[in-house]
C-alpha cells in the first residue's frame, strides 16, 4: 500500500496559528479531565479515608493487569449539567484489560454525593452496558453507590433507556455467555442491589459492603425495624446465609485479589477478525493534527493529512480516487486490522453519496469494520441537486450504512451538521464507538441557517395574518436561536448528554480507536443484508 | 492514465497511451513503444523502441531501485495531486457549486503564482479558498464579495499567455 504524502506546510502562519489554537483547546480538555477525576470535596475524602475505602480510580489501578492501556469512556459526561456537580457523571467507565482479558469496567464513585445515581450516570452506565452486549465484553462492576438522586427520579427511574435497563442488559448479558463479576466496596441500594445480583460472579467486603432492596432508613419509615447495615446486608448475612453474594473479603484489596482470580477463569472466545498485517507506526506525525484541524468551523481541510496521521505506516489505498472526490474512501490498518475508511473532504454531492454507499457495500462484502471521519456541513442542497435526486442518493449512503453487518466506528474531527451525520454514523445509528474532538460542532443545521429559516418562517406567518412586521421582535428570535445553538452545540455540551463516548485529544485518536476495533472485530453485528434501496 | 515519478529525484511524467497492439508510453514529450518485457525474480528484460535492455529491480521502502546499463537509478512514484479547487491550466474559473463570495483576494493585472488564494467562497457553511493552479495574470474577477452566483458562474479570468501553445 503506497504512503500518504502530506502536502502540510508546518511553517507557514496558517499552521502555527491553527496549531497555537487546537494546542490550547487540548490543553483545555486536560484540565476538564483533570479536575473531573481528581478534584473532590476534602469532606467526602475524609470519609471515604475514614472507612478505609479507596478512591474509584485506585481500585482501578489494583484491578487492570499493570502496563496495560485503559480506555476511559465519557470522562467528561454531566460536564455540563447538574451546575457541574456531578464530575464525570458521577461513575468511571471504560475499557481494560484483566488477567488477559478484555473487559468493560463500571465504577460507582462513592466521592460525589455518596456515588448517588444522577440520570446521566444512568445513561453513562446503560451505554457502557450497551457497548458490552454489542461487543461480547464481559463486565466488572465495582458497587459503592447510595443509590438513586431521589429529587430527580422522573429522570431517572421510569423511561425505557433509565435505571431498569442497567439490569434489563444484564440479564440479556448473562443469557450471551457474556460473563460478569460484581466487587461490593459499598451500599448497592435499592435497584443498585441488582447489580451484584444479577452479576454471575460476586464479591463483598467485609465491613463497608452491603446490599439490600431497603436501606435501614428506609426499613426504619416503613417498618419501624432499627437495624444496621451490616446486619441488613453485610458480607456475612449474604455470603453465609442468603446467598446473594459469592465470596466475602476481608478488605478492598482482597476482593480485588479475588475478583482478578475469577476473571483468570474466564473462557477467552476467538474474535470474529483477527489482524491481518504487522503493526507499524504512522510515517506522519500526529502533532501535525494540531496545525491541520481549522480554528474557525466554516474553514475546510484536507482530510488525507488526518488519515496519514492515524493508519498504520501512514498507508491507504484508495478507493475511486477521481470520482465524488468530497468523499474520501479507502482502505487501511490501524493496529495490524484492516478498516474501510469513509472521510469528508467537502460537501456530499450525488456521486459522494452514490461512492460512499457503494463503498460501504464493498466493506460488508469484504467483512472489513469501517471508520468515518465526519467533518460534513450536510449533503447539498437547491433545485439542481433535488432533481438529480441528492434525497435519494443520500438515502442510498444512510440505508447502506445503517444494515451494514460490520462494526462501524466514528470520530467527529470537526463539524457535523444536517442529514450529513446520519450518512456518517452519527450517534443514532449504532456504531461500535463514537468519539470527537475538542474543536468538533454538531447540530441539525448551523446556527447561522437555522435563526435565518426561523424569522423567515416568522416572517411569513406575520405576512399572512397581516400583522405588523416587528423588526425587534425578529431580531430577538434570531439572536436567542443563535444563542442557543452556540451553547449545545460545543464538543463539551455533546459529551455532557453522552452523544458520544468522550471527548480525545486528537493526538490520542490511533490508540483510543486501536482499544475500540480490538473489541469490535469480537463479533460481527447480525447478518449481512440490506433493506431497500431507492435506485 | 499518467503518473508522476521521480527519476534520482528529477520530475517525470509517464502516461500510458496504449495497452494493444504493443505498450506505447508518453515519457515527458517523448512517446516509445515497449515490447517484449518479461520479468524473473528482481532481473527483467524489455525491448524498447526496438532495443533490448536487460536490468535487475528491488523495492527498497515504497522506492524503486533499477540498474539498468551499469547505473543504479531510484525511482518514486508520486502521488497525484487533488488539492480542493484546482483549476489547472485553465484560462477561467468557474464555480463547481452554488455560493457566496467571502472575499476577493486577487485583482485585474495581478500577477500570481501557484498556490496564491484567489477567492474565498461559502457554500452549504463551508468556506474554501480558491487557489491558483499555475502562474499568470487576473485579466478579471467577476464577483464582488456577498454576491451570490449559481454553479458554473465565471469567477475569474486569467490574461492568455504570450507563447502559449494554443
Amino acid at each position: 500500500m503506497k504512503r500518504l504524502e502530506s502536502a502540510v506546510r508546518t511553517n507557514s502562519a496558517e499552521f502555527r496559528r491553527r496549531y497555537a489554537h487546537n494546542k490550547g483547546l487540548a490543553a483545555q480538555l486536560r484540565e476538564r479531565q483533570q479536575a473531573a477525576r481528581h478534584e473532590r470535596p476534602a469532606r467526602d475524602l475524609e470519609r471515604l479515608a475514614k472507612h478505609g475505602k479507596l478512591l474509584p480510580r485506585q481500585r482501578l489501578e489494583r484491578l487492570l493487569d499493570p502496563g496495560t492501556p485503559f480506555l476511559e469512556l465519557s470522562s467528561l459526561a454531566a460536564n455540563m449539567a447538574y451546575g457541574g456537580e456531578s464530575p464525570g457523571a458521577s461513575c468511571l467507565t471504560g475499557i481494560g484489560i484483566v488477567s488477559g482479558r478484555e473487559v468493560m469496567i463500571h465504577a460507582d464513585d462513592p466521592s460525589v454525593k455518596g456515588g448517588a445515581w444522577y440520570p446521566l450516570t444512568i445513561k453513562k452506565i446503560v451505554r457502557a452496558l450497551d457497548i458490552a452486549v454489542e461487543n461480547h465484553l464481559p463486565v466488572v462492576h465495582l458497587c459503592d453507590s447510595a443509590g438513586g438522586q431521589l429529587q430527580l427520579q422522573s429522570a431517572l427511574f421510569p423511561d425505557r433507556y433509565m435505571a431498569g435497563r442497567i439490569f434489563r442488559n444484564q440479564c440479556v448479558l448473562s443469557k450471551m455467555g457474556v460473563k460478569q463479576l460484581a466487587l461490593v466496596f459499598g451500599h448497592c441500594t435499592a435497584g443498585g442491589a441488582y447489580v451484584p445480583a444479577l452479576s454471575d460472579y460476586n464479591v463483598i467486603v467485609r465491613g463497608t459492603g452491603a446490599v439490600f432492596l431497603g436501606g435501614p432508613p428506609l426499613v426504619k419509615a416503613a417498618t419501624g425495624e432499627i437495624v444496621s447495615a451490616d446486619d441488613l446486608g453485610g458480607a456475612d448475612l449474604h455470603t453465609r446465609v442468603s446467598g446473594t453474594c459469592d465470596y466475602p473479603a476481608a478488605d478492598e484489596d482482597e476482593a480485588i485479589a479475588i475478583g482478578r482470580e475469577i476473571v483468570a477463569q474466564w473462557e477467552v472466545r476467538p474474535k470474529w477478525r483477527a489482524p491481518e498485517a504487522s503493526i507499524e507506526a504512522p510515517l506522519l506525525e500526529a502533532d501535525d493534527l494540531y496545525g491541520i484541524i481549522p480554528d474557525d468551523i466554516k474553514q475546510t481541510f484536507e482530510m488525507r493529512e488526518v488519515i496519514g496521521r492515524i493508519v498504520d505506516g501512514s498507508r491507504f489505498h484508495e478507493y475511486k480516487p477521481d470520482y465524488g472526490t468530497t468523499l474520501v474512501c479507502g482502505y487501511a490498518h490501524l493496529w495490524g486490522y484492516r478498516v474501510g475508511i469513509l472521510a469528508n473532504n467537502g460537501i456530499l454531492f450525488n456521486d459522494s453519496a452514490i461512492k460512499g454507499a457503494h463503498f460501504i457495500e464493498l466493506c460488508n462484502q469484504n467483512n472489513t469494520p469501517l471508520l468515518f471521519l465526519q467533518n460534513i456541513t450536510g449533503y447539498m442542497v437547491g433545485r439542481e441537486y433535488e432533481k438529480a435526486g441528492i434525497t435519494k442518493d443520500g438515502a442510498k449512503m444512510i440505508m447502506a450504512q445503517t444494515c451494514s453487518h460490520v462494526p462501524k466506528l466514528t470520530v467527529m474531527c470537526h463539524g457535523s451538521f444536517g442529514a450529513g451525520n446520519y450518512g456518517m454514523c452519527g450517534r443514532a445509528f449504532d456504531g461500535r464507538f463514537l468519539f470527537g474532538w475538542p474543536n468538533h460542532q454538531i447540530a441539525v443545521m448551523g446556527g447561522e441557517q437555522a435563526a435565518g429559516t426561523l424569522a423567515e418562517v416568522k416572517l411569513r406567518q406575520l405576512q399572512r395574518t397581516g400583522a405588523a412586521v416587528d423588526e425587534a421582535v425578529i431580531g430577538k428570535l434570531r439572536a436567542e436561536t443563535l444563542r442557543a445553538y452556540e451553547d449545545q452545540t460545543s464538543a463539551y455540551y455533546s459529551t455532557s448528554e453522552l452523544w458520544d463516548d468522550g471527548i480525545l485529544d486528537p493526538v490520542d485518536t490511533r490508540n483510543a480507536l486501536g482499544v475500540a476495533l480490538s473489541v469490535a472485530v469480537n463479533v460481527p453485528q447480525g447478518m449481512p443484508g440490506n433493506g431497500v434501496f431507492r435506485f | 492514465m499518467a503518473y508522476r515519478i521521480q527519476v534520482d529525484g528529477r520530475d517525470t511524467e509517464v502516461e500510458i497511451r496504449a495497452r494493444r497492439p504493443l505498450l506505447r508510453l508518453r515519457i515527458g514529450d517523448a512517446e516509445h513503444t515497449l515490447q517484449a518485457a518479461e520479468a524473473c525474480g528482481q532481473q527483467f528484460t524489455l525491448v524498447l523502441d526496438g532495443v533490448s535492455h536487460r536490468g535487475w529491480r528491488c523495492a527498497s521502502g515504497d522506492d524503486l531501485q533499477v540498474r539498468l546499463n551499469g547505473r543504479t537509478y531510484t525511482v518514486h512514484l508520486v502521488r497525484r495531486q487533488r488539492a480542493a479547487g484546482t483549476n489547472e491550466g485553465q484560462e477561467e474559473i468557474r464555480a463547481s457549486m452554488p455560493g457566496v463570495v467571502v472575499a476577493v483576494h486577487a485583482s485585474a493585472g495581478q500577477a500570481v503564482n501557484t498556490g496564491d488564494g484567489l477567492l474565498t467562497l461559502e457554500s452549504m457553511k463551508l468556506q474554501m479558498t480558491i487557489v491558483a493552479s499555475h502562474a499568470g495574470v487576473v485579466a478579471q474577477v467577476h464577483v464582488v464579495p456577498e454576491a451570490v452566483f449559481e454553479r458554473g458562474a465565471l469567477l475569474v479570468s486569467f490574461a492568455r499567455q504570450e507563447g502559449s501553445a494554443e
